[in-house]
This record gives structure tokens, sequence and C-alpha cells, in this order.
């Protein structure tokens, strides 16, 4: 029995593996913290795989657990970030190729909770609600969050286009 | 195309061009320590059962072992330190006239009086060439300025950057030498784009600021970077802070925007663990700062250094553990206090602080080990 759930396990991490790294890559921003944040939330995932698996979405579940621990390790961290934190580079760092917009820099500088409630509702297409259930917060807060998560984006587009100007 | 239609569109687009990394392990760490406490606390329980079940049986009570007092090496420090300008490595005198010393792990890297560089492990001497001036002092309170050139070990002693654009009289290549195999690597010229201010432990990773003016790529605000010299072009990440010392830490010490003082340790670009050291106690000037605290080499201590400028020659120090943030004294050797002014001291490996001590009658002055677990000091030998 257990050795069956192992294996449904391990093909499940398989195939989720990619879109999940994609999304803790878009929470991130830095492909380090996005393979630890990942490879943690298969881990939960793993640790409570009898209801995972009998989720009606595996996936939504797995996704609530990543956005979960990635705002738990974002408040953990807060003080390390101050001390080391992403900025452009030079040439290397994927999210600051020239084949990104020009607004992957200022998504990145959201704060932790409205970069994942715009994760979720602009990537994910989840609706308010349920982005609502998955971070246990009510609807009128996630209308909020992403509300000013989008001021955020005008006033620093805005603002570089005055300094272009 | 509205705000939310383009936000949409930028992560769609960010999220294909990710390249995916191969699924990683899932093992899980396993958790020793509920297991740990469990067992304890099952043992109290059995003791604190037995005991009281044995109170008023003299008879059967155990014979009560007075304490053991614990032993702190009094034998000569092995580590590496300066006396004036006598260097100690392994217990031994090292010849020649020595200025200035720093070392991580089992290297060592110092300054002859001739302004040769010299490196080592153990009593092997190895001569890096005439330098014009050095990165750092020994022992584990200093902050030196930055901007000046010379070679920099890496916090465990596994690299040693030197030359670069601010380097040895007009050599402006900079390399990088792994000092397990002596091998030396010349990075590439790319590198010259930065002078070099500090290099870790971590495989082929320079810390750097200073930033050439007339790169367009290059930030223009001050602060430290972490060069990944493995990749070309060179990969930066900045540290949210400025480094203010490269040596006398376990990790590379940084202050952040808030004038905070921190041990980081690197793994790659990433963090693996920082210390808070506390606010710098003067000014925000890196030529006029000192770090608050130092860090022993195994990172479970603190020594409080504000006392090393604030008090005289006292009796008693601060430690603090940093597991748990708790703060206990380390008391000088009876009849002794420290002498602070002379040099904060030397963390040797196992924890334990070397540092001078002075008798306030004679003004003799003599070497104490001293050990925080303990919360005390005794002389050393002298070497």
């Amino acid at each position: 029995m257990l050795v069956e759930a192992d294996a449904d396990f391990s093909a499940y991490a398989a195939e989720a593996w990619p879109g999940l790294y994609r999304r803790a890559f878009l929470m991130t921003g830095q492909h380090a913290d996005a393979e630890d944040l990942a490879q943690q939330t298969l881990i939960r995932a793993r640790r409570h795989w009898a209801k995972v698996a009998r989720a009606a979405s595996p996936d939504a579940y797995v996704t609530r657990i990543l956005t979960n621990v990635f705002l738990s390790s974002r408040q953990r961290a807060r003080v390390t970030r101050e001390v080391l934190r992403a900025v452009p580079d030079a040439s290397a760092e994927p999210q600051h190729s020239p084949i990104h917009g020009d607004l992957w820099p200022y998504l990145l500088d959201l704060a932790p909770r409205q970069r994942a409630v715009v994760v979720l509702r602009f990537y994910e297409d989840l609706a308010e609600r349920e982005v609502a259930e998955m971070l246990g917060i009510s609807v009128g807060t996630v209308k909020s969050t992403t509300h000013k998560a989008l001021a955020n984006l005008r006033a620093a587009l805005g603002s570089r286009e005055g300094e272009l100007a | 195309m509205s705000l939310e239609q383009l936000v949409r569109a930028e992560l769609r687009s960010v999220a294909d061009q990710v390249v995916v990394p191969p699924l990683p392990p899932l093992e899980e760490r396993r958790r020793i320590w509920p297991v740990v406490v469990a067992a304890a606390a099952a043992m109290a329980l059995v003791i604190g059962g037995l005991t009281w079940a044995l109170r008023d049986r003299g008879e059967h009570r155990p014979p009560v072992e007075p304490p053991k007092r614990v032993q702190i090496d009094r034998s000569a420090p092995v580590i590496p330190w300066l006396d004036g300008e006598k260097l100690y490595v392994g217990g031994e005198q090292i010849p020649g006239r020595w200025d200035e010393l720093v070392s991580g792990g089992e290297t060592w890297l110092a300054r002859r009086h001739d302004l040769h560089a010299v490196w080592g492990r153990g009593k092997e001497q190895h001569d890096l060439g005439r330098v014009g001036s050095f990165y750092g002092t020994a022992g584990a309170g200093y902050v030196e300025p930055l901007g000046m050139s010379g070679p920099f070990l890496s916090p465990g002693g596994r690299y040693i950057a030197f030359g670069g654009d601010q380097g040895n009289e007009g050599d402006s290549s900079l390399r990088l030498l792994d000092t397990r195999t002596g091998r030396t690597t010349e990075l590439p010229a790319e590198f010259g784009r930065y002078a070099v201010d500090a290099v870790t432990d971590t495989e082929r990773l320079v810390a750097s600021l200073w930033p050439d003016t007339e790169d367009p790529q290059a930030p223009e605000a001050r602060e430290s970077y972490v060069l990944d010299v493995g990749k070309s072009p060179a990969r930066l990440k900045a540290l949210g802070g400025e480094l203010v010392s490269r040596s006398g830490a376990p990790g590379l010490m940084l202050r952040d925007g808030e004038g905070v003082v921190w041990v980081v340790d690197l793994v790659g670009s990433r963090v693996r663990r920082a210390v808070e050291l506390g606010p710098s106690p003067v000014g925000t000037d890196a030529s006029d700062s000192r770090p608050p605290a130092s860090l022993s080499p195994d990172w479970k201590w603190l020594l409080d250094l504000r006392w090393a400028f604030e008090q005289e020659e006292p009796t008693t120090v601060p430690v603090t553990a940093v597991d748990t943030g708790s703060t206990t004294s380390v008391a000088a050797p009876r009849g002794w206090a420290f002498a602070p002014r002379l040099a904060p001291g030397f963390w040797e490996p196992a924890g334990t602080l070397v540092t001078w001590v002075v008798k306030a009658e004679s003004r003799e002055y003599r070497l104490a080990r001293c050990a925080p677990a303990v919360g005390a000091c005794v002389l050393v030998e002298e070497p």
C-alpha cells in the first residue's frame, strides 16, 4: 500500500515539477529560491499525500501549499532578505534577460503577498474567491491587495516613463 | 492593452522562458530532536520518579558527586596570531617581522615587514609578492576601510583573491588561488571592471564593489556585489548593504541600510545563514566603524565588543549564545582584567577566545583562553 502511494506520488511529482517550478520562480524571482520553494512544496505534499490525492484538484492543493510556504518563508527570511537581495543582473540571470518585458523587474519589487496574489490572479487565472480560499483571507482583502499591487506597478511604470521623458 | 493584460502576458512570457532544472531529491531531513527531547523527557521522568521514591531512604541514596570542573586547555595557542611583530603559527614563531595577519581555517595570510604578502598552511610559506597595502588585521574586532588593494583571504581560508585593477604594482590581472591545491586561476578580463574586496569560500565567488563608472551596466550606488566567477559574463547579485570587513569573521561582514552589522555565510550566491551582530557602535563611515560583536568560527557565540571600547579594563565581558539569544558573561582569571585596547583577541576553531589580560598593579600582560560555554578564562602558556 505504502509502496503504491509512493509510486503515485513519484509520478505526480515528476509531472507537476515543471509547472510548480515556474510558479515558484514567478513568486520568488530567483532560480535558487524557486528550486527551494518547489522542492519544499513537494516534500510537504508527500507528507500529506493521502489528503492531496483525495483532493478534488491535487494541483490546486499543491499550489496552496506552495503559496503558503512562500509567504511564510518570506516572513521568516525578512531579515535575511534585507541583507541579501536580488538586483537586476548584468546579463545572465534569466529574469533580466532582454527577452523579458519591462514589467518583470517591477513585479519582483512588489511585496510578497501582493506578488503572490498577482501570480494567482493573473498567471493561474484564479477567481478572487479562489485566491481568498487559497490564502485564507477575505475576498475583500484579495481585491484590495490586487488593487494595491496594480497601483504600485502603475506608479513604477509611470515614474520610469517620467524619467525617460 | 490594460495593465492587467500586460501583467498576464508578462507572467506567461517569463514562465515560458524559465529553464526548469531536473526534479531534485525529495528526501526529508530527519528530525532527530523531537526524538531526543522525548527520550530526555522520559529519562527525566524515570529519574524524577526514582528520586521521589528514594528521597527518605538515605541508605539507598546514591552518593552525591561534586560538580565536575570543566578544564580549559592551558597550552599555547596553535592558531596563527601576532604578538607585536612576531608571527606564531602552530605554536611556533615564524622568522621575520610581520605587520598584518588574517587567518581562516588552516590558512593564514600575512604581510611581512618588507611589504611582501605571504600565505601558508601550517608552517609552510608562499610569497605572493610585494603589496602596496593590506586588507585587514588579525583579531576579532577591527574593520578595515574599503578600497584598499591587496590579497583577500576567504573566511574559511579556501581562496585568496589578488591582483585586479587596483592590484600589485601595475599587474592588472585578477587571480584566484585555491589554497588547498595551490593552483592559481587567472580570471577573465571582465572581472577587471570591478574592484575586488573580498572572496568567499564558495567555489569561484568573489564579492566586489567600486564599479567602473564608465561601464553603463555597472551599478551607480555604492553597494557590495557578489560576482560568480564561474560564469561568463559575470553574474551579479547585490548584497543589500556594504561590505565592512574582509576579515575577523567566519563569513562576510556587512552593514545594512539601517546600520546593522551582519555576518553572512554564502553558499553560491545564496544566504545559508546570517547572524546579526547589532548596530555599528560609531558613525556610518566604513573607515571609522567597528563591529559591535565578534562571532566565533563555529557560529555559536557572539562576543560583545562594545565593552572593548567603552570600558577600561573589565573583569567580565558579555557573550551571547547565537542559538538561544541568552547572554552570559565570561570572567577573566582571578586577579586579572581584560585588556581590550590591546586587541579583542583571536577565536580558536573550538569556539574559545584567546585574548590578552592585564594585572592592574604590575601592568603585566598575559594571554588567556576564554571558554564562553564555561564562562571562565585561564592563563595560557607562553609559546
